[in-house]
């Protein structure tokens, strides 16, 4: 009896530490953009794709982690301490508003909160972040480009807030408050603000105004009268301090970079007490969103890849691409492989300019077998052939011909090939064969000056769009098996007459007649190419109906009227299939024979009068 | 038989006490869209396009010369694509696409007695031109037409009782008086006398019939 209650103290004790324990365990809220990215479901890592779903189960100590990708939200209010971040790239990782109001806004938090890595865009000009009733929140690391008539970020009675390494992209107010104290404004880049509220007010302490860059351009005033600089510590005020982005003209605000530029003022230039950079100088700290602790270790994807390769052995490939100009970057690498996306067979070449090249690559004999080649299935002056698919083969050569196959040769991406211009009813030999080209795919990364750096994970930037280069000549495979086909002109069904040729449709009994075929190319190819050709065909469709109607009721005159199309269809078949000077002798020959004929006859004639 | 003759009796018994309304006013126009199976009355269809039918969409216009009396025009389509013969190889081969574009004019009778009815069956025919295109592979396309008839029965649904609402703003937006849904049988016979082919066939279509 005891140790029963003894075993059941304990199994309740155990159930009690396990139930606390999992409700005191902080989840980590992955957001996606399609479920498929989700990471496996654990006890503490749960997915969503709706971002509001994801906050509003969020408790205290839970983290929001957004996977790269852009997301809209409406409004959405939260009061728990959690941490709201972007994984891997923060101009990659959009939160898109389209409504007014404040796109996040935390209300009443009593602990911390932490917003960073999210690049925040808006076209309805609204505010970003609206931190109002709550202490400690951080915002760090984050784009603003929420456009004119907007405010970044507004504080209202929490006088904790401190912003930092966040970076202002043509927003008419950066920061509003309603005190003159925040727990800090550090390192942040303000540029083009279009009014002179960068900060507002414009009373606030200066001493938690430090190291931040406000760069005006032509949009607007400073933000301070040059007597209060002397009280600031670090910050940058001048017009003429553009803080050199890479790449801050695209329209589309998701296309901008705004990683600094090698001559940038705001290159180890933030105030450390703000922690240190983990890219560039890491002895120092930048401002704007890709400086600090928390910032993207990742550079931006290189663009622009393009390869050659020598011609003959030994054979070597040239690359170029277009620069990453973050000055954090120090270099890139050439990664190759002879299949598409894997590069891990190779040691990547590491170059610093935007060139680079590798030399003597190999090039190996590739194992091709004959495709099976399936019957030919004709049509009017074609024949469209088929074959099995071959493994390593990145084309085909199809080969044809009356006595043999090496006639004529077309190359096709894949089954099946149409061989036009045929003569219809003239047999022909086919084979096909696989085609291998040699090949190497590139990939380029950039990378930073980092002791290790893991492609799209840590310090190089993720594999550009992959490039293939044709290396040495294509290698070609055996033939398949022969086949043999002839064209032939096809017989739609039903097989109905056409708006044409009546009279030689009703002779020869149906549309598709190999005489009434010469007639209708004779009409394409020689009548309906001139006005006085087409005239006639107009005529001949208003007035042959007719005559086809009296044959078709009067069957028995068909074969007079076939006799008497005979010498038509002789003259539009020599007409249409031959040169005009070959067309010009058959028909000089059929007139010397027509005289000849004519002078016999008249000879005869007269010797039978002299008889 | 018996049972049928039943149920039509009581679907038309209503319609006597509807009818005592002659001052509601009436439509002079039916505009129809539609579309359904047409099964061509051609053998060995589906040895060449793979199919027993293929699909049909039409639309008419009709002009009432009484309540129950009309007289329109209707135009419609309908397309298949499939194979055509290699004659002398006795196979199949080739790419054709067959198409139809029946042009009707027609006579219809539509059993309504009051406005309010909501089952009306209705019976028409007419003439027909059945213009036909046949487009094969490298080869020039085939065109013409042949002329015959069209026999035609069908059931229209009234939807102004399912949603009052949206019937009234069709009359007051559009003028439209009365929305039926329809089903409909239809035989068609139009035969290209040189080859004794009979293009038409039989359509199980169902549609959309606007009053205004």
């Amino acid at each position: 009896m005891k140790s029963k209650q003894l075993f059941f103290a304990n199994a309740s004790l155990i159930l009690f530490l396990s139930l606390s324990t999992t409700a005191l365990a902080a989840i980590t809220r992955v957001i996606v953009k399609d479920d498929k990215q989700c990471p496996p479901v654990t006890t503490t890592t749960l997915c969503y794709t709706e971002v509001d779903k994801a906050i509003a189960a969020a408790v205290s100590g839970d983290s929001i982690e957004f996977q790269p990708g852009t997301y809209s939200i409406g409004n959405i209010t939260f009061n728990t301490s959690i941490s709201l971040y972007g994984t891997e790239e923060t101009a990659k990782t959009i939160l898109s508003g389209n409504t007014t109001g404040a796109m996040l806004t935390i209300d009443g938090a009593t602990s911390s909160v932490s917003i960073r890595k999210l690049t925040l865009v808006n076209a309805n000009a609204s505010t970003g972040i609206l931190v109002r009733n709550s202490s400690l929140v951080e915002i760090m690391n984050n784009i603003f480009q929420l456009g004119n008539g907007s405010t970044a970020i507004w504080t209202t009675a929490s006088p904790s807030t401190k912003i930092s390494n966040n970076t202002f992209f043509l927003i008419t107010s950066g920061i509003f408050s309603d005190t003159n104290t925040l727990g800090g404004i550090y390192n942040n880049i303000f540029y083009q603000n279009s009014n002179s509220t960068a900060i507002t007010p414009t009373t606030m302490d200066l001493a938690v105004i430090q190291n931040n860059l406000f760069f005006n351009g032509t949009l607007g005033p400073q933000i301070v009268t040059d007597s209060a600089m002397s009280s600031w510590q670090g910050n940058i005020n001048a017009p003429d301090k553009d803080p050199l982005f890479v790449d801050s003209g695209q329209s589309d605000s998701t296309k901008r970079d705004l990683h600094l530029k090698k001559t940038s003022p705001c290159i180890s230039t933030g105030n450390t007490s703000q922690g240190l950079n983990v890219v560039g100088d890491i002895t120092k700290i930048d401002m704007g969103a890709y400086g600090g602790p928390s910032a993207d270790t990742v550079p931006f994807i290189v663009s622009g890849l393009t390869a050659s390769a020598t011609a003959t052995s030994p054979y070597d490939i040239t690359a170029s691409w277009s620069a990453n100009n973050a000055y954090s970057v120090t270099g890139y690498k050439l990664y190759y492989g002879t299949a598409s996306g894997n590069y891990s067979g190779n040691a990547p070449v590491l170059v610093t300019g935007t060139t680079g090249s590798i030399i003597n690559v190999p090039v190996s004999t590739v194992s091709l077998v004959a495709p099976e080649l399936y019957e030919p299935e004709p049509a009017n002056e074609q024949l469209t052939v088929s074959w099995s698919a071959v493994s390593n083969a990145t084309s085909y050569k199809i080969h044809w011909g009356i006595a043999s196959t090496s006639e004529h040769t077309a190359d096709s991406a894949a089954s099946p090939y149409v061989i036009s211009g045929l003569t219809n009813g003239q047999s022909y030999l086919i084979s096909v064969s696989a085609v291998a080209q040699p090949a190497y795919h590139l990939a380029v990364t950039a990378y930073d000056g980092a002791a290790s750096t893991t492609p799209g994970i840590s310090h190089e930037s993720a594999y550009s769009t992959d490039y293939t280069v044709n290396v040495g000549a294509a290698q070609e495979g055996p033939l398949s098996n022969e086949k043999t086909g002839y064209p032939e002109v096809i017989v739609p069904y039903p097989d109905l007459p056409n708006k044409g040729c009546f009279i030689a449709t009703a002779a020869y009994g149906h549309y598709s007649a190999p005489q009434v075929q010469i007639l209708r190319n004779f009409r394409d190819r020689c009548l309906l190419t001139n006005a006085a050709g087409t005239m006639f065909v107009q005529w001949y469709y208003t007035h042959s109906p007719r005559a086809a109607r009296f044959i078709n009721e009067n069957p028995a005159i068909k074969p007079m009227v076939r006799a008497a199309l005979l010498p038509l269809i002789g003259a539009a078949f020599v007409l249409t299939r031959f040169s005009p000077a070959a067309t010009l002798f058959i028909l000089l020959f059929l007139l010397s024979l027509f005289m000849g004929y004519f002078l016999y006859k008249r000879n005869t004639a007269h010797s039978g009068g002299l008889h | 038989m018996k049972k049928i003759v039943v149920l039509m009796v009581l679907v038309l018994l209503p319609v006597g006490a509807f009818a005592a309304d002659p001052l509601m006013e009436q439509p002079h126009w039916s505009l129809e869209v539609k579309g359904g199976r047409f099964i061509p009355a051609i053998d060995n269809w589906q040895t060449y396009y793979g199919k027993r039918y293929t699909s049909e969409y039409a639309g008419s216009l009709a002009y009432k010369i009484t309540r129950q009396l009309e007289f329109g025009l209707e135009g419609g389509t309908i397309r298949d694509k499939g194979k055509g013969l290699a004659p002398t190889h006795g196979t199949l081969a080739g790419e054709v696409v067959y198409q139809l574009f029946p042009v009707s004019a027609f006579v219809l009778v539509r059993g309504i007695l009051s406005e309010n009815q909501w089952l009306v069956p209705y019976v028409g025919g007419g003439w027909t031109r059945m213009y036909y295109q046949e487009k094969i592979q490298n080869q020039t396309t085939v065109r013409g037409f042949a002329d015959g008839s069209h026999f035609r029965a069908g059931l229209q649904f009234s939807l102004d009782g399912v949603d009052p609402g949206a019937a009234n703003s069709m009359y007051l937006d559009y003028g439209v008086h009365h929305t039926y849904f329809f089903i409909e049988a239809e035989r068609t016979r139009a035969v290209v006398k040189s080859v004794s082919a009979n293009l038409g066939g039989t359509s199980y279509q169902g549609g959309l019939l606007f009053e205004f």
